[in-house]
Order: C-alpha cells, then sequence, then structure tokens
C-alpha cells in the first residue's frame, strides 16, 4: 500500500472536504488514505445495492469489500465517464451476479417457477386500478417496496434492479444476465406485475 | 390482449420501441380499455419504483471496514504499484532464467578453455585407471570336487 503522505505542507488536499474527482486523481496516484475516504463516502450506498441484490447481509459484507479491493486495482481504468459510485457500483453489481450464478440462484428448479419465467399466472392476473402506495409517506413507500421486493425470486427482483434502479436498457439487462431480450422483458412484466398484487396486498394487510 | 401485445406495452412504457410500434401500442391502449389498465399499473408500478430503496447502512465501522480492505489491497498481487512489476517477473521466471541455464551449460561444455577442468576430466577417463586393462583372469569349476579356481594374470 502506498504510505500516506510524509509531509503534510506537499499535499494540503483536506480529504473529508475534497470533491470525489480529487480523491479519485489522489488514489491513482497510490494514495490510499484517499481511497479510504471515498470508501468511507460510498461504502452504504454500495452495501445497499448488493443487500438489495443478495438479500443476506454477510454475502453483502463480503461481496462490498471484494468490490472495493476491485475497485482500488481497477482505479487506473477509471477515466470519469460516469460518477465514481456509479462506477463502484457496476462493480458490486457484476459481482453479485457472478455470486448469484455460482449459487445457481438464477435457476428455474420447477416447473411453477418455468411458468413464472413466463409470466403464465401473472398475465391472467386482474390489473389493479388503485395505487397501492397512494398517501403513503416516501420512507413507507420504501420500505413497502423492499418488502415485496424480498418475496421475489433471485431472477425476478434482479432484473427489476438491473431495469428500475440502475436504469439500464433490456439489451444492457440480457447482457448482464447472459440471456436474451425476450426473457428480459418476460421476467421484468412477470415481476412487475407480481410486485403490483404484492403491494396491493401490503396495502390491504396494513389498513386500519 | 395476448402475450406479444402485453410485452408491447410493457416497451412501450419503458420507450423502448421502434415509431412503428409505438404507433400500434398507442392504438391498442386506445382500443382496448383491459390494455389501457395494463399501461396505467404498469406505470403506477414504475412510479412506485422510482421512490427507490430504503437507505441502508454498512454493519461494519469505517474503521474496521477499512482494515479488512486496506489488508487486502497490502497484498503484493495487489499492490497498486506493483502492479506493473508483476508481469515482468511471472515472464523472467517462466522464460529467462530456464533459457539462461541452457545458455551455461552450453557455455561450460563447448569452452576450450575449460575443458581441461576437473568434471571434463571425469568425463574423458584421462587419469582414470582402469585395472582391467592390465589383468586378466581364468576360471575353472569342477562340481565334482566341489571346487573353483579362479587364475589372475597380473602379467
Amino acid at each position: 500500500m502506498a504510505s500516506p503522505p510524509s509531509n503534510p505542507t506537499a499535499n494540503p488536499v483536506s480529504y473529508p472536504s475534497a470533491s470525489d474527482t480529487e480523491l479519485v486523481r489522489l488514489a491513482q496516484e497510490g494514495e490510499a488514505l484517499a481511497f479510504e475516504e471515498l470508501v468511507a463516502r460510498h461504502r452504504d450506498k454500495v452495501y445497499a445495492r448488493a443487500f438489495s441484490m443478495m438479500r443476506n447481509e454477510d454475502e453483502a459484507v463480503d461481496l462490498c469489500q471484494e468490490a472495493w479491493v476491485k475497485g482500488w486495482q481497477r482505479l487506473r481504468q477509471f477515466h470519469g465517464e460516469a460518477s465514481f459510485l456509479t462506477w463502484m457500483t457496476r462493480i458490486v453489481i457484476n459481482l453479485c451476479l457472478d455470486a448469484l450464478r455460482r449459487q445457481k440462484r438464477f435457476r428455474s428448479e420447477s416447473i411453477e417457477q418455468l411458468d413464472d419465467e413466463a409470466g403464465g399466472v401473472e398475465r391472467q392476473m386482474p390489473v389493479f386500478t388503485v395505487n397501492p402506495t397512494e398517501g403513503l409517506e416516501r420512507e413507507e413507500v420504501r420500505k413497502r417496496i423492499d418488502a415485496a421486493m424480498a418475496r421475489l425470486s433471485d431472477a425476478h427482483r434482479t432484473v427489476l434492479i438491473l431495469h428500475e434502479f440502475e436504469g439500464l436498457e433490456y439489451r444492457e439487462v440480457a447482457k448482464r444476465m447472459g440471456c436474451s431480450i425476450g426473457t428480459i422483458m418476460s421476467r421484468l412484466f412477470y415481476a412487475r406485475r407480481r410486485l403490483a398484487g404484492l403491494l396491493a396486498d401490503l396495502r390491504e394487510a396494513r389498513r386500519p | 390482449m395476448n402475450d406479444r401485445e402485453q410485452l408491447l406495452l410493457q416497451a412501450w412504457v419503458d420507450g423502448e420501441v421502434s415509431a412503428a410500434e409505438a404507433r400500434r401500442a398507442e392504438e391498442l391502449a386506445h382500443r382496448d380499455p383491459e390494455a389501457r389498465a395494463l399501461v396505467a399499473e404498469l406505470r403506477m408500478t414504475a412510479a412506485a419504483l422510482a421512490t427507490g430503496e430504503p437507505a441502508r447502512v454498512l454493519p461494519e465501522s469505517r474503521e474496521f471496514f477499512w482494515c479488512k480492505i486496506e489488508r487486502e489491497i497490502q497484498g503484493p498481487v495487489s499492490r497498486l504499484p506493483a502492479r506493473k512489476a508483476i508481469p515482468v517477473a511471472r515472464w523472467f521466471v517462466r522464460w529467462l532464467a530456464p533459457a539462461g541455464v541452457v545458455v551455461l551449460l552450453t557455455f561450460l561444455l563447448l569452452s576450450p578453455e575449460l575443458g581441461t577442468g576437473w568434471w571434463t576430466k571425469s568425463l574423458q577417463g584421462a587419469e582414470i585407471e582402469n585395472p582391467q586393462e592390465d589383468v586378466s583372469s581364468y576360471t575353472f569349476r569342477s562340481d565334482s570336487d566341489r571346487m573353483t579356481v579362479v587364475w589372475i594374470n597380473t602379467h
């Protein structure tokens, strides 16, 4: 690891007040303390993404740690096309995708799941006309979405995360998940319809 | 409304359709109330998702988490400044070192100055005493007498 600057006057940068761009530049030159500040600044958001994909605290922490180490090793490849946080989030997403694949969590193991892949039941499900999040506080909506997401399969939750939260197009989601655009569209459709149903159920369940 | 139409409406909501497909989707939503309701639901779900996820806090202290990362990036393989040196070192071990040994051995074997070295002497056998050149022997065995006679002639 590069040692911290030996002479503080030679490098007057105050890490906590420095911008991400400045910290990245310093870290690219080998200043680990600048990288430490970047870790401290963004670690919760990177962890949140890992947790939303893995739904397991220990796995999420381990993958986060691995992502930050990879971030340090690949720092020279970062040229600022996207924000540093976006770049780090993509790294942790790729690690989560690898982990999910390794654990075979994308595989459909039953006829029911295969039917889910195609959105069989959900395609016939009645459409929800009442907004299940209407009148709720922002934080309450987030909690309900999180609870509903937790009940989706890994494959469906991942498609939603990549498309809705990361803003990736169908083609990019398909590439990352290693399947066809048609499969992604089917999974996305199923996931959204199921989510709408789960949110409606939650609304009913919590109604006084 | 069939499966293809449902996926078309979804792609339309997501803005992932061509101009022609967009026209078809719009037309479908206009004439079919079920299609219109589905579009509304998809938009509602998308709006809910746009609220985002709850904030989460990494369940480890800043110092402890950094300590683990620091230990990893301090390793010889992943140390940032040393990255460029790794391939050269591997290349040396794999190719240059064995090639150097071969060149050295060839030089030692073919060099005339070194031709009288101790190790070449043993190979040439110039000063090795071979007693068999001056010694001959004859053997006689009698089974009836249970006797073997060996006659050694040292000239």
